[in-house]
Order: C-alpha cells, then structure tokens, then sequence
C-alpha cells in the first residue's frame, strides 16, 4: 500500500478504535482526576482500568502523530523543516507517553 | 492533545508519590487549571463529534452542503451540552 493511502486508512482505525475509550475515559477517567491520592492510586491500578489505560495511551499517540503529521504538511513549508519538526515533536510525545505507561504498569504491580 | 500530555502528567505524579500527586493537584484545581479543564472536555467532544462527521462522510452520509452546515452548528452544540452534563453529573 502507498505511504498516503495507509496513512488514510490508520487515521480512520485509530479513530474508530478511540471512540469507545474515549467514552470510557469521558465517563470513567475525566471524573478520577479530581479524586484524592490514594483512591486514583487504586483505581488505576487495577488490571482493567490500568490496561485500558495503556491501550489508550498508545491509540491516542498514534492518532495524534497521523494528525500532527497532516497539519504540518498543511501549514509548515520547506520538506526538511517539516521533518525535523516532526521528529522533534513526535519523540518528545512518545517518551511522555511511555513514561505514562511504565507509571500505569508500576502502579498495577505495586 | 495537550489534554492527553496532562493525562500523562496526572498518571506519572500518581507513580512518583504523593509530594509529585500535590503539586498536579494544585495546579488541576487553581483556577487556570479549572478553567482548562473545562476547555479541554469541550474540545474532547468537539473532537470526536467532528471526526463521527468525517468518518459519515467517508461512506457518503451527510455531504450535501445544508447538511454540512447543519452537522456542524449540531457538533459545537451538542459538545457543549455533553460538557455541561460531565462537568454537572461527575
């Protein structure tokens, strides 16, 4: 498949896939950030909430790069610019991301 | 996707303890942390209820031009109701 056409095709799954998880975090997450220590602890640790949790942080980063990706091609110009800003924002957004998802895991084992 | 950085941000204090968990607590609750907030729901649902459009689209619904239109005064609408009942219910 052609690098434009697969990209078309994985912006649409992944956002088909984030629309029950952002349901899931609309109703389930948005609400626990404001909960005290303790009791988000405990709630994301749990094997469900913890993996949902991780599923979607990696759904979400990989919408989030298709879509920067589009809105670079569309507003940056000059290909080597718009390389190197994508890299730097892609890796800065991934190691958050992962960090996030180590936390998460922490939090299920400990 | 700044909102998914500050999700991050909230999962990583809950892993580094409570003095980290306080410091995002404090900023979550001031009222610039309030007001985004809010700022953020509303563009989750703005978000998604844009991208429910362009997915229509793709297998042909909706595309005619009133119905454009139509959709989207509906989207800023209706994102605004569900934040209003998230923020009123949770």
């Amino acid at each position: 498949m052609k690098s434009a056409s697969r990209h078309w095709w994985l912006q649409r799954v992944s956002a088909v896939v984030l629309i029950p998880l952002i349901g899931w975090i609309a109703i389930f997450v948005l609400s626990r950030m404001s909960a005290d220590y303790e009791e988000a602890r405990v709630w994301l640790g749990q094997p469900l909430n913890g993996g949902l949790m991780i599923v979607s942080l990696f759904v979400l980063y990989w919408h989030a790069r298709l879509g920067l990706q589009v809105v670079a091609e569309d507003y940056v110009s000059g290909p080597v610019g718009r390389r190197r800003l994508l890299l730097g924002v892609n890796g800065i957004l991934l190691v958050w991301i992962v960090s996030a998802a180590v936390a998460v895991w922490a939090l299920m084992r400990f | 996707m700044l909102g998914v950085v500050c999700l991050c941000a909230w999962i990583i204090s809950l892993a580094l303890g409570e003095i980290w968990f306080g410091w995002f607590d404090a900023a979550r609750s001031s009222l610039l942390g309030q007001v985004c907030s809010v700022a953020w729901v509303f563009a989750i649902f703005y978000h998604l209820l844009n991208g429910l459009r362009h997915l229509c689209w793709d297998i042909g619904w909706g595309f005619d031009l009133p119905q454009v239109y139509g959709s989207g005064y509906a989207a800023v609408i209706v994102a605004g109701v569900l934040t209003g009942v998230l923020f009123i219910f949770a």
